[in-house]
């Protein structure tokens, strides 16, 4: 059996039907269910001209834990957003880049901030930020938040955030706009280092599948 | 107890862990066994101070190494370093008794050594990110002098030298009682060289490198689709060649690396299922400068030394146990030669690690060939094993 601990979310939603696409089982009442953890049995007989033939979990995780889960081998692959693993500098093999659940880390705010260098941002992504803002030459305090960091810049906290922009509405429907998009981020398929040397056979398959589909 | 007592005891410095009476008396017992072991093999048991000069430490090595070391000076104001892995210890120790004429040094150790731990790391148990760990190793340099190099002696001993190392490493983990684990080997010389002669320019080759040591294989084909239109192909070429099975290296591919071509016609069709069309100027085969033949030269030279360690794994039995990739790397500049990861089932990091390093002997005015490597204790403590039951079952 092989574990694939997904970023619960868009991350998640948009690999579902790539692993489909791809002839890799997965259970059947995944989006509906609010369960954690899904067990797929090894394909049957009937249906063994599949290319996965060994049973699979699926674990759904917060998305910066997915690399944890995977670093301590309790998942043997991980699917995530780019973002997270700059952010996050684990010791895991990077193998695919699947090109699903994509966005845009970004620097975003009020018209009105758009000229004035930024002195405090607040973001999800400390380390990021601050490579960014020093590789523009700005000195800035970094606010960190876990979460709806548009509603920094409403309020004024920050100037202006540093975040994951999927399509933008977010930012519009709360008056902010892009000043720059820093980074193209797509979903990134990691694997624990022991189990890619000890594992290979069923992991090559996964990727194998993964790759003919793309 | 109340908070005002917790906060008293909470002053342990960051990455230093404390380690209770079942842990410390099981880490002796791992420390003794490999070193008995070690020992009984031929090994002498050496040891040094914790601190290095940087100026030592950074022989044969890239000063990019330095960023995770814990720095300080000494009273004089020199720059020195809790020591991040024994190897330049014992070349320092070594050199002037190889200079002396002994032929030969084969030493173990059992020691600290020291990273800088970052804040944002909470990896301690499965991994190496504490500030210290225990690492436990051998190192074997300066064996009987090589005949000259173009003989095939040459290349004989320097294999013989390679299966003793490895077939020690994979005896110590039986030793151990370990079951699932998996031994694997790159080679530092031949992945650079095969990348070079693919038309890579050696300064990139350089630089993406350190994406290959991080397992980063997306950030690697993304640094070389920039120079190349067929990425993937490298990669892909370089992942499934298999010493155990020298026909993974076609004749077309050894023709390439060899700089030899059957006909016009095919050098250019396979220099073009390589080459990027980097803006106006195509690359031919023409192009490729001479340094991309000497790299394919010395890439050839290099496998077929593989081939034939491959070929003596295979009849010593350990070819199981020990798998090749040639696209492992490891973040130290100073390996020359093959590489090796061992990685246990439970411990995401590897539980020993070790190379030849022929080179860095001679920065200490010392030039001989030498090849090591060192268990991690804590990565081995963190494996799902009663190690009891293992002390008695061997």
């Amino acid at each position: 059996m092989l574990t694939i601990a997904l970023a619960k979310g868009r991350t998640a939603d948009d690999l579902w039907p790539l692993l489909r696409a791809a002839s890799i089982p997965v259970p059947d009442s995944v989006e509906t269910s609010r369960a954690l953890v899904f067990e797929v049995p090894a394909p049957s007989g009937a249906r063994s001209s599949q290319k996965v033939e060994f049973s699979i979990r699926y674990l759904l995780a917060k998305p910066a834990d997915v690399p944890t889960y995977v670093h301590f081998g309790v998942a043997d692959m991980g699917v995530v957003g780019k973002d997270v693993l700059l952010e996050a500098d684990t010791d895991v093999y990077e193998l695919l880049d699947l090109g699903a659940a994509r966005c845009a880390l970004c620097v975003a705010g009020p018209s009105s901030n758009r000229r004035h260098p930024p002195r405090r941002v607040a973001t999800k992504y400390p380390k990021l930020a601050e490579q960014y803002f020093l590789r523009q030459g700005l000195s800035v305090d970094i606010v960190p938040l876990s979460g709806s960091i548009e509603l920094a810049a409403v309020i004024g906290l920050t100037d202006c955030i540093f975040d994951l922009v999927e399509t933008g509405r977010t930012l519009a429907d709360n008056g902010l706009q892009v000043y720059d998009r820093v980074m193209e981020i797509s979903a990134r398929l990691i694997v624990n280092r022991s189990s890619y040397r000890l594992r290979r056979g069923e992991i090559g398959m996964v990727v194998e599948a993964l790759q003919s589909r793309q | 107890m109340g908070m005002q007592d917790a906060t008293r005891w909470m002053n342990r410095p960051f990455g230093m862990r404390d380690v209770y009476p079942q842990q410390a008396r099981r880490r002796r017992q791992l420390e003794n066994r490999l070193l008995n072991f070690f020992e009984s093999s031929g090994f002498q048991l050496v040891s040094c101070g914790v601190f290095e000069y940087v100026d030592t430490l950074l022989r044969g090595r890239s000063r990019e190494e330095t960023a995770n070391w814990v720095q300080l000076f000494d009273t004089s104001g020199r720059a020195m370093a809790l020591r991040p892995d024994l190897t330049p210890s014992i070349a320092r120790m070594a050199a002037p008794l190889l200079q002396r004429g002994e032929e030969e040094i084969s030493w173990c150790y059992a020691e600290r050594v020291y990273r800088r731990a970052h804040e944002s790391s909470a990896f301690t148990s499965a991994g190496t990110r504490a500030a210290e760990s225990t690492q436990v190793g051998v190192e074997w340099l300066g064996w009987p002098q090589q005949t000259p190099a173009s003989t095939p002696g040459t290349s004989s001993l320097a294999v013989a030298v390679d299966v003793r190392t490895l077939a020690l490493c994979v005896n110590a983990l039986r030793h151990l009682g370990l079951r699932n684990w998996q031994l694997v080997v790159g080679h530092a010389g031949f992945t650079p060289a095969f990348l070079e002669a693919s038309g890579i320019s050696k300064d990139v080759v350089e630089r993406m490198l350190p994406l290959l040591a991080a397992g980063d294989y997306v950030g690697f084909r993304q640094a070389l689709a920039l120079e190349f239109r067929n990425a993937h192909a490298v990669l892909d070429e370089l992942s499934q060649l298999n010493p155990y099975q020298p026909s993974t290296l076609s004749p077309a591919l050894r023709k390439r690396l060899a700089g030899e071509y059957a006909d016009s016609s095919s050098r250019v069709a396979a220099r073009t299922a390589e080459l990027t069309l980097d803006g106006p100027s195509s690359n031919t085969a023409a192009d490729v400068p001479s340094s991309g033949q000497a790299a394919g030269r010395s890439a050839l030279d290099e496998w077929d030394k593989l081939v034939s360690l491959a070929h003596s794994l295979v009849g010593l039995g350990m070819a199981e146990g020990i798998a090749f990739d040639l696209t492992l790397c490891r973040n130290l500049t100073y390996y020359t030669g093959i590489v090796f990861e061992v990685f246990a089932e439970g411990v995401g990091a590897p539980i020993a690690l070790g190379g030849r390093y022929d080179d860095l002997l001679g920065h200490f005015a010392s030039a001989a060939p030498a090849i090591g490597f060192a268990f991690e204790i804590e990565g081995l403590m963190a494996l799902p094993v009663t190690w009891e039951e293992a002390q008695y079952s061997c």
